[in-house]
């Protein structure tokens, strides 16, 4: 399965594709919405081009000459406008209406990310024990599709092993995998610090020692409250309890800005891992089963898991993407946020609520599962840029993509076991990870 | 006409009075400086202005009480250029000065094709637009200074707040900005308060002056009016001559401690 995985590097490979044009222009609009592809093929195609290719090879590397004369001439003669209307060039090739020309990179970038993600989805449905035939699997999923329908090959055994047991799992990984690195990007952009994911304000904390109260007192996980797994249950209320008690104490102690909130958190974790520490060294013989949990894993999919997700899932997503722009300006401190008209605290609170509802449902339904949230936000943004409103539908697509394969080899690689799916997403995301930095790596001059 | 106006403003910081009872008057399209020694105050007075610290007392902005302004409301009559303006390093020339357009956004901040032709003119006003695409990390000091004055100057507000505008800027590039920020106050008609540690540019730049300290307005005026070497001694603790430019402007001298020139002299 070792070729799966390669291709599960696909989110980077089709990303850098697209790389040379995240570059300015790219991300000089930032976002992909509909106007974009209106002004995009705007009136004049050939003048649009032709400035596209010039911005591009201003790009990255050595300055183009006409901006070297123009910083040059103002520095030299301490007066920019001269230098500018003396010098044509400058001034013909900068000008032709930069930004009121919407690119159309984003939309090439989200549209290569939903192919990787959807290549990913098949990918994952065929691997497996059961030996799918790749065609008929491609026409039973395409027959998913609304208005689509296609009479597969598929035998009533292996739809149903399609169906009731593969489908199930790839979904949930994918909406987990989504939920996680969408929320990762948020948490980073709210505390504007790059470390930061679901860990850091106690999100997962709260629901470890929630889940193991549980597992070691309350029955387990056969124990349901309400048709609903107590375990799940106990994660979710357990992930908002502890981002509840960062933020209150945080407040409390500081002033709302986010180094007291990102300090409250270290706090609450450290306590709430003590409470669980201390329970699980008490009852060693659930240790093993609280460990499973702790690392996370999809083998308990099934549908009525994904329809439990799926509305908090929405809700979130959608909360955490209408604030995309907020991020952005969240960017220059909160000062200059407040002095351009956005309230920081309250922004702040609102999505850190939701990217904590998102956080709270992925572990719910998975486990705690590391990594992702903190560095597909990266992955992507070494790619497409800073700007939330490429950045936060990338995460959602690259995260998906990246979890089911990286469960494809959870469940693969040591067949007939399965690993931890935590550990997968590690051992395979950190040298990944690695990679991209390096290949990216004139960002950061 | 006044611009900004405040009547006995006061801010306190953890219960601490920063400013005590602050007037000031600065008339629309006039380039007012604020000055005083370290930890006066001048910092605080701009951010009280602007909207970001509570105040007691009165503050108008274009005739409105600024605490009684919603946010964004307030953001379209006042800009502000902080003394250390956070600049991501990734983000690019384009997206930084766009964000300047925040205030005149909706609540998911969808840009008009207005909104890009405003930034556009704020770019190629302070001759950026070549640089649009660059990152901000790639950009100097005295670039990185005109492309946060971009910003502000895409939020098209009528008052323009600098902390600071200079520090950290070479000479010529001390120069280059004020110049940039006097010229744009006479061609969009902007009301330009700064604070400045240079007296001399001060004196060169602004209208009229206020000496603010400890918290409280010691001296306002003309530039002759306020900085008389006396009062620079008394409230800097600075041995100064003050000259007459010829225009004038006074020009202030730091002078060397005399015992400490004779030793050397001789020695």
């Amino acid at each position: 399965m070792g070729r799966g995985a390669e291709r599960g590097t696909g989110p980077g490979a089709g990303g850098d594709v697209t790389r040379p044009g995240a570059g300015p222009l790219a991300v000089a609009g930032a976002s992909a919405g509909g106007p974009a592809e209106v002004n995009g093929s705007a009136p004049m195609p050939e003048t649009g081009s032709a400035s596209t290719t010039e911005v591009d090879a201003s790009a990255p590397g050595p300055v183009p000459d006409s901006a070297a004369a123009g910083e040059l001439g103002g520095d030299l003669s301490a007066n920019p406008d001269r230098s500018a209307i003396d010098d044509p060039a400058t001034t013909s090739a900068a000008s032709p209406r930069r930004l009121t020309r919407r690119p159309a990179r984003p939309t090439i970038a989200l549209l290569a990310a939903t192919a990787v993600l959807l290549l990913a989805v098949l990918v994952s449905s065929l691997g497996g024990a059961a030996g799918l035939p790749v065609l008929g699997t491609t026409e039973a999923l395409l027959d998913k599709l609304p208005f689509v329908d296609i009479h597969t090959g598929l035998g009533p055994v292996q739809l149903s092993v399609l169906n009731e047991i593969r489908l199930p799992r790839v979904v949930l990984a994918t909406l987990v995998g989504a939920l996680l690195a969408q929320a990762g990007a948020a948490y980073q952009g709210v505390f504007r610090n790059p470390l930061s994911d679901s860990g850091t304000i106690g999100a997962s904390a709260g629901a470890g020692m929630a889940a193991t109260l549980v597992i070691v007192y309350g029955g387990g996980p056969e124990h349901t409250v309400a048709g609903i797994g107590a375990v799940p249950l106990a994660a979710f209320v357990g992930a908002l309890g502890g981002v509840l008690a960062s933020y209150v104490l945080g407040t409390l102690v500081g002033r709302g800005g986010t180094a007291s909130l990102i300090l409250a958190g270290v706090a609450v974790s450290s306590f709430v891992g003590a409470v669980q520490t201390f329970v699980m060294q008490r009852s060693t013989a659930d240790v093993r089963q609280v460990y499973s949990w702790l690392f996370g894993s999809f083998a308990a999919s099934d549908w009525s898991l994904v329809r439990l997700a799926l509305p908090y899932a929405v809700i979130s997503v959608l909360i955490v993407s209408v604030h995309a722009r907020h991020l952005d300006v969240l960017a220059l401190g909160d000062d200059e946020a407040a002095t351009l008209g956005l309230h920081p605290v309250r922004t702040r609170l609102i999505v850190l609520a939701a990217a904590s509802l998102a956080t709270a449902t992925a572990v719910a339904v998975s486990g705690i599962i590391g990594f992702v949230g903190l560095v597909v936000p990266h992955v992507v943004r070494r790619v497409a840029g800073p700007g939330h409103r490429l950045l936060l539908p990338m995460s959602l697509l690259v995260g998906g993509a990246f979890l089911v394969l990286a469960d494809l080899l959870a469940r693969t690689a040591l067949a007939p076991a399965e690993l931890p799916i935590g550990v997968v997403t590690s051992f395979v995301g950190a040298p990944f990870f690695l990679v991209i930095l390096r290949a990216t790596r004139e960002r950061d001059r | 006409m006044s611009a900004v106006k405040a009547a006995g403003a006061w801010v306190r910081l953890d219960r601490k009075p920063i400013l005590r009872g602050v007037d000031l008057t600065v008339a629309a399209g006039s380039w007012h400086a604020v000055l005083g020694p370290n930890g006066a105050g001048k910092s605080t007075l701009l951010k009280a202005v602007v909207g970001i610290l509570p105040y007691q007392g009165e503050i108008q902005v274009g005739g409105e009480a600024v605490a009684k302004l919603a946010a964004k409301a307030r953001a379209r009559l006042i800009a502000y250029v902080p003394q250390q303006p956070q600049l991501p390093a990734d983000m690019t020339v384009a997206e930084y000065v766009l964000l300047g357009r925040t205030p005149h956004l909706g609540y998911l901040g969808v840009e008009s094709r207005t909104d890009r032709a405003v930034a556009d003119g704020a770019l190629e006003r302070l001759d950026l637009a070549g640089f649009a695409g660059r990152r901000l990390g790639a950009m100097s000091g005295g670039e990185r200074q005109r492309v946060v004055l971009a910003r502000a100057l895409a939020q098209q507000a009528g008052v323009l707040l600098l902390d600071e505008p200079t520090t950290a800027l070479d000479l010529g590039h001390q120069q280059q900005v004020l110049d940039l920020v006097d010229e744009l106050r006479s061609t969009e008609g902007l009301t330009v308060i700064s604070t400045l540690h240079d007296l001399s540019l001060a004196a060169q730049y602004a209208d009229d002056l206020t000496l603010l300290v400890d918290g409280a307005v010691v001296a306002r005026g003309t530039a002759r009016e306020v900085l008389t070497e006396q009062r620079i001694a008394e409230h800097y603790g600075a041995r100064v001559r003050v000259f007459d430019d010829g225009a004038g402007r006074p020009v202030i001298h730091l002078v060397r401690d005399g015992r400490l020139v004779r030793e050397s002299r001789s020695g």
